[in-house]
C-alpha cells in the first residue's frame, strides 16, 4: 500500500498506478471535475499517462459558487 | 449590445454566484439582474454532496457566460494552475484572475498578478484581472495584453462603494479604449450607477445582491441602476457649478416690478 493525499486528506491505494485507475477506485466521483497533481494541472488526455506514486498530492476540484 | 472580449452582450452588470440563501434564490436573482456574465469558482467537493452538484446544474440552466475566478490563490503558481483547471472544467478561456496579497483586506498582490497575467495571456487566456486602482499597475496589465481590467471599488465584501473615485476617474480618462469594470466593494445600486456614470463599461458584484434580505428585488434594483448610469454617461452629465441658477425662466416672472 502507498499513501497519497486527495484534496488534503491521506488516502491509501494499493500501489503506484496511473491516475485514471486511481479515479476508478473512487466512489462518489462528481460528473464535472478537473485535476491537479502536485500543483500542476493534468488535462483529461493525460489521466492514463501520469503515474500516481507515494506522497503525491491530488486536487480534484468541482464547479462551486464564486464572486 | 456591447462587446466584451469578442462576445456581444446586453447587460453591464456581472454577477457573482456565492452567498445566496439557496440555489433557487440564486437562480431567481441572477435572472432578475438581467446579467449575461456570472462568476464561479473551483473548490474541493464537500464530502456529503455525493456526485450531485445542484449549484452547477442551476448555473448551466441559466445559459449565460461563465467567468471562472481564481479566488483564494496567493501565488502565481496557484493562480495559473487554477486557471488551467477552470479552462478545462468550464470550457472557457475567460478567467477572472485573483492573486491575493493581503489576507486582511483581500487586496490583490500587484506583482504576482502581473506575472500571472503575462503567463496566462501567453497560454491563450482572456484575462480579467481583479486589480487595485493603481494607474501604473493598470498600464502594465494593459501592456501585458489585457483588454479588460477590473479595478476594485473597495475591498471585497465591504459594500463601501467607490472609495477612490479620483483614481477610478483617472483610469477611465487614461485608458479610454480598454474595457473597465469596477469589481468588488459595491454595496448599493447608487454605487453601481456612479461607476457607469463615470464611463465604466460594467460592474461586477455579488454580496450586495446575495446578502440583501431580498436578493431578487435587489437584483432588479441593480439592473435599473446600471441602466440609469449608462444612460447618463451616454447622454452627458451637466457640468457642476458653484452658483445657483434658476431653471424656471425669469422672463415674465409674475409680480415682478423694478425696485425704485
Amino acid at each position: 500500500m502507498i499513501t497519497i493525499q486527495l484534496n488534503g486528506e491521506a488516502k491509501q491505494i494499493s500501489e503506484a498506478q496511473p491516475l485514471d485507475q486511481v479515479l476508478n477506485e473512487l466512489t462518489g466521483l462528481p460528473e464535472n471535475f478537473a485535476i491537479a497533481v502536485n500543483e500542476d494541472f493534468v488535462p483529461r488526455s493525460q489521466y492514463q499517462a501520469i503515474e500516481i506514486t507515494e506522497g503525491d498530492h491530488i486536487e480534484l476540484l468541482v464547479p462551486m459558487q464564486g464572486g | 449590445m456591447w462587446n466584451l472580449a469578442d462576445k456581444e452582450i446586453e447587460s453591464r452588470l456581472f454577477i457573482g454566484s456565492a452567498l445566496y440563501p439557496s440555489p433557487q434564490i440564486m437562480t431567481d436573482a441572477i435572472k432578475a439582474s438581467g446579467s449575461d456574465v456570472v462568476t464561479v469558482s473551483l473548490r474541493r467537493q464537500s464530502q456529503d454532496s455525493g456526485n450531485q452538484n445542484i449549484f452547477w446544474d442551476c448555473i448551466k440552466e441559466l445559459d449565460i457566460n461563465i467567468l471562472p475566478n481564481t479566488a483564494g490563490c496567493h501565488s502565481v503558481k496557484e493562480a495559473v494552475t487554477t486557471a488551467q483547471m477552470a479552462r478545462e472544467l468550464f470550457g472557457t478561456h475567460w478567467i477572472k484572475l485573483e492573486v491575493i496579497g493581503d489576507e486582511y483586506s483581500l487586496q490583490p498582490d500587484p506583482f504576482a498578478l502581473l506575472e500571472a497575467t503575462r503567463e496566462l495571456i501567453s497560454q491563450g487566456f482572456e484575462v480579467f484581472p481583479y486589480c487595485t486602482d493603481d494607474l501604473v499597475l493598470c498600464e502594465k496589465l494593459a501592456e501585458a495584453g489585457c483588454r479588460i481590467l477590473m479595478p476594485w471599488g473597495a475591498p471585497i465584501g465591504t459594500g463601501k462603494g467607490l472609495i477612490n473615485p479620483y483614481a477610478l476617474k483617472t483610469l477611465r480618462q487614461r485608458m479610454p479604449d480598454l474595457t473597465l469594470v469596477v469589481d468588488a466593494g459595491i454595496g448599493a445600486p447608487s454605487h453601481a450607477a456612479l461607476a457607469l456614470e463615470m464611463g465604466y463599461d460594467a460592474v461586477l458584484l455579488n454580496t450586495a445582491v446575495a446578502q440583501s434580505p431580498d436578493p431578487v428585488t435587489m437584483a432588479r434594483g441593480f439592473k435599473a441602476a446600471v441602466a440609469a448610469g449608462r444612460y447618463a454617461y451616454e447622454a452627458g452629465i451637466m457640468p457642476e457649478k458653484d452658483l445657483a441658477q434658476p431653471s424656471t425662466p425669469t422672463l415674465g416672472t409674475p409680480f415682478w416690478h423694478q425696485h425704485s
